[in-house]
């Protein structure tokens, strides 16, 4: 073969081979500078989590600065994800059970079949396995969690009363909190309603970006702390109010319902 | 006076040659050190981010002596053992047919004593472009037969890489057949049909195999819902973050926790996104360097064999770098090739600085095989016209 024959032929594949790689540096041209926001704003929507931090509910005291009403930390163990299939919902039951038969329900799976969202009864979704854990737990099953991903740690602030013994109608007249979807305690009646924005706190913010298992990519996390709520010192002690004394008129639950002190 | 400047010439053209292996030996360093950098910034998040890099710097030390070695010992050597050593990377591959170990689903590495491992199909792909070539250029033209035989070589490379199942280091092989093909002159009618069937048996393995087949689909389509379109997606948002010059975060996060495999398979798009369409193009420039580079030496290497060895050996590389590339940008459906030199694997290190010295050793050689086909240009007018004796 003549070496200008062989000149002719290899600038041609070189050629060839030199137009493939100005083609996949336009390309990479394409993604990385002209549409980089359409696809960083793709690529965040997916990848990049707020999560909203529940402020810790501000206690109810009495006059003497014993807390009556307390808001406390607990730990549960859940199942999280719905699986959209029945049979994947039937595999993992068995699995579970299998593995976790102490803390598992026993429910066929016909009667969960129709269960719609959240079911607390039931045994797939959003299901409370195991109820305040111990600290020694949560080190267990945060462990267990990287590997199942069945069931994850969820903590979950509630009110708790503090002090034994209370008149029932007192504590009626302290009122109800219920958690809304970011699990903030939210006052529902009596005191804690009506003193709700004095209690209630301002949530934080996490931003955080999960990796394609859905875990925490933790260099990422940023946001905004919560702000605790604050405490309501009611005008009464606990011996008063184990003495049967009603709150004072013009408070919530008091002989006069009136505004906010 | 004439022969003064004829002695001249060649020490001229000498020196020009002495230029060019340097060159392609900087450029390899530089693939190298930037692989580890990109190496090192893929694994950054695990609990060692300097091992990878640091053995990868030790292969590409091991790798530097090997590209030396290899390029001191005669082309003579090389040309006459290549059926020998086709033979023994046809054993190897048997071999890691029966005793390998299986990585990501393939069965693609004999292991060594000291946490070694080996993957004999990088060591294949030299000899095999080797003897490729050696066979080549046998004769002056490639005829139907020659064709059939080179055909009947490589399907036989094929086909034990194919159990494996090797897909991507299949299509580096079936790359150097065409580059070698190409480069010769030969019955274009037998390389169309080749062609052909290297075609139709890469449709029927597609066919035959359910990933490669959602791969092409998701390539058609990258919104669809499959793991491979999903893949797709992520090459897109990977190469979106690395923007004009790098990550804002200043590590490739992305690739890391959302592509297969950052520091091997998907090594380019992690480059991309720490280092921006500016680190991309250096890297790309790179390989067309080494690409233009060894066409040059290539041009000016002596023996026939040695030339088109030469040629092959940096095309291939160039054509494995592209495809790697290509995958990474979105340019062409998921293969698994590997970019050489930058990402992680000694075995792949090595085998293209073994690769790149044997092409230095076959530049090196001063005595064609067949002078008489060695003529430059058609310069001198037909012996008979300028023989005082007719």
């Amino acid at each position: 073969m003549k070496i200008v024959r062989f000149r002719q032929r290899t600038f041609l594949i070189l050629s060839f081979l030199l137009f493939w790689a100005f083609l996949a540096a336009c390309h990479v041209f394409y993604y990385s500078v002209w549409k980089k926001e359409k696809y960083r704003a793709e690529s965040r929507k997916l990848g990049w989590k707020t999560y909203r931090v529940p402020p810790m509910r501000g206690a109810i005291r009495d006059k003497n600065n014993v807390p009556i009403l307390i808001t406390r930390l607990r730990y549960d163990l859940v199942l999280t994800r719905v699986h959209p299939s029945l049979e994947a919902r039937k595999r993992r039951r068995a699995r579970l059970k299998e593995r976790y038969p102490s803390f598992l329900f026993q429910l066929p799976p016909e009667a969960v079949r129709n269960v719609p969202g959240i079911n607390p009864e039931g045994l797939y979704c959003g299901m409370i396995l195991k109820k305040d854990l111990s600290a020694d737990e949560v080190v267990y099953y945060a462990g267990k969690e990287k590997k199942e991903r069945d069931f994850t740690v969820k903590a979950v602030f509630f009110r708790e009363t503090a002090v034994p013994g209370l008149p029932e109608t007192f504590l009626m007249s302290l009122g109800k909190t219920v958690p809304d979807e970011n699990g903030i305690l939210r006052g529902e009646s009596g005191l804690e309603k009506e003193y709700d924005a004095l209690l209630r706190g301002a949530p934080g913010r996490v931003n955080v970006m999960l990796d394609k298992y859905g875990f925490w990519v933790t260099e990422t996390i940023g946001g905004t702390q919560a702000v605790n709520g604050k405490d309501l010192r009611l005008p009464l002690s606990v011996e008063e109010i184990r003495q049967g004394k009603t709150l004072p008129a013009g408070m919530p639950g008091g002989g006069n319902h009136g505004g906010k002190r | 006076m004439a022969e003064n400047d004829k002695n001249q010439v060649p020490a001229a053209g000498r020196k020009k040659r002495d230029l060019l292996p340097l060159l392609v030996f900087l450029l390899l360093l530089c693939g190298g050190l930037l692989g580890c950098l990109s190496i090192y910034n893929a694994r950054i998040a695990g609990e060692a981010p300097l091992y990878f890099a640091l053995r990868q710097l030790g292969w590409l030390g091991a790798g530097s002596l090997l590209f030396v070695l290899s390029s001191l010992v005669p082309f003579r050597f090389y040309r006459r053992s290549a059926p020998f050593l086709a033979l023994l990377s046809a054993l190897l591959l048997v071999a890691v047919l029966l005793f390998g170990s299986r990585v990501n689903g393939m069965r693609g590495w004999l292991v060594l004593p000291g946490n070694l491992s080996f993957q004999p199909s990088e060591l294949a792909k030299v000899f095999f472009l080797l003897a490729l070539t050696v066979f080549a250029t046998k004769r002056k033209k490639i005829g139907t037969g020659g064709f059939f035989l080179m055909l009947c070589f490589t399907f036989f490379f094929l086909f034990l890489l194919m159990r494996e199942p090797d897909f991507g280091s299949a299509v580096v092989f079936f790359g150097a057949f065409l580059i070698v093909a190409a480069s010769r002159e030969g019955s274009m009618k037998a390389f169309l049909l080749a062609l052909a069937a290297l075609f139709v048996c890469a449709l029927a393995f597609i066919f035959r195999h359910d990933y490669a087949f959602m791969r092409i689909l998701a390539f058609f389509d990258p919104d669809g819902a499959g793991v491979s379109s999903w893949h797709m997606r992520q090459f897109q948002y990977t190469l979106a973050h690395g923007g004009l010059t790098g990550s804002e975060a200043g590590t490739a996060l992305w690739a890391r926790n959302y592509l297969p495999l950052p520091h091997t398979d998907s090594l380019f798009a992690s480059l991309v996104e720490l280092t921006g369409f500016a680190g991309s193009t250096l890297v790309i420039l790179i390989f067309a360097g080494l690409g233009i580079a060894f066409t040059l030496i290539s041009w000016k290497t002596k023996g026939e064999c040695g030339r088109l060895y030469v040629f092959c050996a940096g095309m291939l590389c160039f054509f494995q770098a592209l495809l790697h590339i290509s995958v990474n940008c979105v340019l062409l459906p998921a293969t698994g090739v590997t970019l050489p030199m930058l990402s992680y694997g000694g075995s792949s290190l090595l085998s293209v600085m073994l690769s790149f010295g044997i092409a230095l050793s076959a530049a090196a050689e001063q005595e064609p095989e067949d002078p008489a086909e060695e003529d430059e240009e058609p310069s001198c007018p037909p012996a008979e016209e300028v023989s005082p004796h007719p």
